[in-house]
């Protein structure tokens, strides 16, 4: 499924913070949104994903106009999760992937069962917290809440899923987990991945394409060995930095200074 | 380490208890007063096959009020639960969408200006009731509901209403046993045309909320996974404020400013039960009808002959039972 962009500005209580963003998110593929602290990279997330609907322009997925899809019925092709989520304290892991099929249930009419039961274990499966599946999700580390919350996505079967910020508060090795997670149900299962990345490094390794968004507009896009060079990170974040290869042919970046 | 809260034997368990409680509760109040009637001859007449020589006192005046009690506590009982999800604060009762003060402004306007038409006090007040819950949804509306703007446009209207209310029992201040009761919340006298006035709304407004509860779940995960995920949150918003609202306004308005139900019940059936709502709702329910039950038969008995109004005693004891249950969650 694709989304595309079409002249999106988005303006939150008078103040512009998103204006002329023309963007297509490439079908089946990982993209990260990379920009500076209030670039409005969240809020054109919260866009795309439809949980703010009060913008100017259009959002396409897979041709129609997003205002014009039902809620659960979108919820049923992209998944999002937001960032700082909360849970009641006594909400467990396999309660809170349940939550996930809601948009398979109706007021009156049973959902099928047997098919929620498969979704819920296939989500927990994929994430790795079948394990956990008895604990209270606000008791586990931030890692293991952050995967939780990944499976009760996935537990909408969705073809997108968009994520904001999943690895920020991580320590390195639960940051590194929840990519590649994010990259196997890539490659495995074919879903889009949308998400907002603040650890370049990261983005690069993980990201078949880039979103750089910059003063309420879209500084570049493209695939990350095509955008993320010198001047780019002197012209985006004012910083100076060395990026270079290394023996695998991965890009790496190396912050030296900021630059006044 | 799995808690056994979630379980769902647990969960059920706790509501049979919980039934049994309310079960009791409803008997103990239609027994028990200055005459005391057998539970046999109590069962005969509910099953409506009366021989008693009771009858007349059970079915003209003990089966109305107990059954006003029960449905009084189930509804404020409920508004809470809802009202605690819907604004995701715990603090969150059917006075803070204005209520109370509503229908505490409307009812002793009509006790005191108006003194010869009393017979009106409950439409009234339900009126008023509505009026200002409407009345904070409006103020607090500006592109959308944030709960927070909820909370405070009803405390400033609370308070401003409060005022009112203050003023006009000062300025009236020899007449003023009956809307000091009224304050408090009390089922003296309470009987059928009650009865008809509040059951509708318990009803319609219980099976309503027992339907949306899957969506009152998802509510308490955030705006933004709750929007997610599907649901409609504005709109899902309002219907269940609006739900809330009429629970409450019915109760209120027949029996006065009951404060403790709906703010305390549902938090001590949340320690017990879990905060998912298919099992939260009828737990609230079931606890509200045995705490206002229970505590006015003892309201009735324990001073007799004189009769406290059953506010009073809720709050007497139930705080401090809910004190305990807090405490030993914590």
């Amino acid at each position: 499924m694709s989304i595309e962009a079409k002249d999106l500005s988005v303006t939150i209580n008078d103040k512009v913070i998103l204006e002329g963003i023309n963007a297509t998110i490439p079908n089946g593929k990982i993209t990260s949104v990379i920009g500076p602290n209030g670039a409005g990279k969240s809020t054109l997330l919260k866009a795309v994903a439809g949980i703010n609907s009060n913008y100017g322009g259009q959002v396409i997925i897979d041709g129609i106009d997003l205002k014009k899809i039902k809620r659960k019925e979108l919820a049923r092709k992209l998944a999002v999760l937001p960032q700082g989520m909360q849970a009641p304290p006594d909400v467990t892991v396999e309660q809170l992937v349940d939550y996930g099929r809601f948009p398979y249930r109706s007021w009156f009419k049973k959902s099928n069962q047997i098919e929620d039961e498969e979704a819920v274990e296939w989500a927990m499966s994929e994430t790795n917290v079948s394990h956990l599946r008895h604990r209270q999700v606000m008791s586990l580390s931030g890692g293991e809440r952050q995967r939780a919350w990944i499976a009760m996505a996935l537990a909408q079967k969705p073809e997108i899923l968009i994520l904001d910020e999943p690895t920020t508060y991580l320590d390195i090795a639960h940051q590194l987990e929840v990519m590649e997670i994010v990259k196997r149900l890539n490659e495995n299962w074919g879903i889009t991945v949308v998400m907002v990345l603040h650890e370049l490094n990261q983005a690069v390794k993980y990201s078949d394409y880039l979103v750089v968004v910059k003063d309420k507009g879209i500084y570049t896009a493209g695939a990350p060995d095509k955008v993320m060079n010198e001047t780019f990170l002197k012209e985006v974040f004012g910083v100076r930095a060395e990026v270079f290869s290394n023996e695998r042919g991965e890009q790496i970046l190396t912050p030296v200074e900021v630059l006044r | 380490m799995s808690d056994n809260k979630s379980s769902v034997k647990w969960r059920i368990s706790i509501l049979a208890i919980f039934a049994i409680l309310a079960a009791v509760g409803f008997l103990l109040s239609i027994m028990m007063g200055s005459v005391s009637i057998p539970a046999q001859e109590v069962l005969d007449s509910l099953m409506g096959n009366a021989t008693g020589t009771h009858e007349k006192i059970l079915n003209s005046i003990r089966l109305p009020r107990t059954v006003v009690g029960a449905l009084v506590g189930m509804n404020l009982a409920l508004s809470g639960a809802i009202l605690q999800a819907v604004m995701k604060n715990p603090l969150a009762d059917p006075h803070i969408i204005g209520i109370s003060s509503g229908a505490g402004i409307a009812g002793i306007m009509v006790m005191l200006i108006f003194p010869g038409y009393e017979m009106f006090v409950t439409p009234v007040a339900f009126v008023g009731a509505m009026l200002a819950a409407v009345c904070i949804y409006i103020l607090a509306w500006k592109n959308g509901i944030r709960p927070v703007r909820i909370i405070l446009a009803g405390v400033a209207v609370s308070a401003f209403l409060g005022a009112g209310i203050s003023g006009m029992m000062i300025f009236n201040s020899d007449k003023i046993h009956n809307a000091l009761m009224w304050m408090v919340g009390g089922l003296s006298a309470r009987s059928w045309p009650h009865v008809a006035m509040i059951w509708p709304y318990s009803l319609g407004g219980g099976i309503l909320a027992l339907l949306a509860s899957r969506h009152i779940n998802i509510l308490q995960l955030g705006d933004e996974v709750a929007k997610g995920l599907g649901v409609r949150v504005e709109l899902t918003r309002i219907v269940l404020t609006a739900i809330a609202a009429l629970l409450a306004a019915s109760a209120v308005s027949v029996v006065g400013l009951l404060g403790f139900v709906g703010l305390i019940v549902p938090h001590a059936a949340r320690l017990i039960v879990g905060s998912d709502y298919r099992f939260l709702l009828p737990a609230s329910a079931l606890l509200g009808i045995g705490v206002v039950t229970i505590c006015d038969t003892v309201a009735r008995v324990a001073f007799a002959p004189v009769e406290l109004p059953v506010g009073i005693l809720m709050a007497a004891f139930g705080a401090p039972f809910f004190l305990f249950l807090l405490r030993r969650e914590l």
